[in-house]
């Protein structure tokens, strides 16, 4: 296959950076959408991180900032991400310009923790689905990949693979912040494969959520 | 100290998944995971890499089907506890996914294997795991 980037700078500057223990840290607030209990994510402002000293921070860029989420919400779309013109086995229902980024309501009743930076008054009430915890770690992900010092060819990148542990609920208001950082470097054949783990923790330091996405960037 | 609580049963394993992603979907995702690579918004870009259009975001995909298993394990007392997977081939919005689930190597794992036009697109292995005993309960049946 003919290779039209140079793999070579591109292994060198992942390789450093891991090397030299880069972490790249997200922070979100999971806020209510509605009185119904959908959430999304919010921002939250740099400030005390549940890391404290022990990690070194690396630049956290890459995750441009978004408008104001409004919008309702009442979804029952497993993603709830909107009406996606599904209409299949999941009842994927016509949301109606909401915002995508809400998360529909699991009731699951499990409280946590959510002081600090969360939004202890609006927490402990509901668990947020699969979907938003994938939104978040895809956020950290991107703090990587965006990274100017990688300067990564992103025409020929795809996401090749994705593991994710649930470790503790997340619930509504809750405060989470995610570590991320480079992993596992292989040169393939056909394409040069590297890992961003994550690592969420809730505002108390328990971690919540651990993930591997593996990223590809192809030759040709 | 105590012993640790012995689970119960199991969750069955989920009934097919079939949905289509609408054609707004990939500009919707972006909002929400703030991943604005051209091949999810711009055809041109696309085209020019090889695709057949704008693809969804591979965690789009992922986000859905977790959150289906997670409403599935719900539904039966358990919880979703991970999900890994491979994304095999580029997905496109307009065309139904349908995924299948069957139990995998422990009572605990399913098998996920997605197809779009009958190619696969995504495979890969979900635990969920079955309701604990409630407090005080020996019975580790």
């Amino acid at each position: 296959m003919t290779v039209t980037w140079d793999p070579a700078p591109v292994l060198a500057r992942l390789a450093a950076l891991r090397e030299r223990q880069e972490s790249w840290r997200t922070r979100e607030i999971i806020e209510p959408a509605d009185a119904l209990g959908h959430a999304r994510l919010c921002d939250v402002p740099a400030g005390r991180s549940v890391f404290g000293d022990r990690e070194k921070e690396g630049v956290t860029g890459g995750t441009p900032p978004d408008g104001p989420d409004v919008g309702d919400h009442g979804g029952e779309d497993p993603a709830d991400v909107g009406d996606h013109g599904g209409e299949g086995l999941t009842g994927a229902g016509d949301h109606g310009g909401e915002d995508p980024a809400d998360v529909g309501d699991h009731g699951r009743g499990d409280r946590a923790d959510a002081g600090g930076h969360g939004r202890g008054d609006l927490t402990g009430t509901r668990e947020v689905p699969p979907g938003l915890a994938v939104a978040l770690t895809m956020r950290a992900v991107l703090g990587v990949l965006h990274d100017h010092r990688l300067d990564l060819p992103f025409d020929h990148n795809v996401h090749a693979a994705q593991s994710l542990t649930w470790h503790a609920p997340i619930a509504v208001g809750a405060s989470i912040e995610t570590r991320a950082w480079i992993g596992r470097i292989k040169e393939g054949a056909r394409a040069v494969f590297f890992d961003v783990e994550t690592e969420s923790f809730t505002e108390d330091g328990r971690m919540c959520l651990r993930g591997t996405s593996t990223q590809a960037l192809r030759h040709g | 100290m105590g012993e640790l609580p012995v689970p119960v049963g199991e969750v069955p394993v989920p009934a097919p998944l079939v949905w289509e992603p609408a054609a707004d979907v990939p500009r919707d995702y972006a909002r929400v995971s703030r991943d604005h690579s051209a091949v999810h918004l711009d055809e041109a870009v696309a085209s020019r890499v090889g695709l057949p259009g704008v693809i969804l975001h591979g965690m789009y995909v992922y986000g859905y089907v977790a959150t289906y298993l997670g409403r599935h394990a719900d539904g039966h007392g358990g919880r979703l506890a991970s999900f890994e997977c491979r994304f095999q081939a580029p997905m496109l919005p307009g065309v139904p996914i349908r995924v299948r689930f069957e139990r995998g190597d422990t009572r605990e794992s399913v098998r996920v294997e997605a197809r779009q036009s009958d190619r696969p697109v995504l495979s890969g292995v979900a635990v969920l795991t079955p309701a604990l005993p409630s407090a005080g309960s020996s019975d580790a049946s």
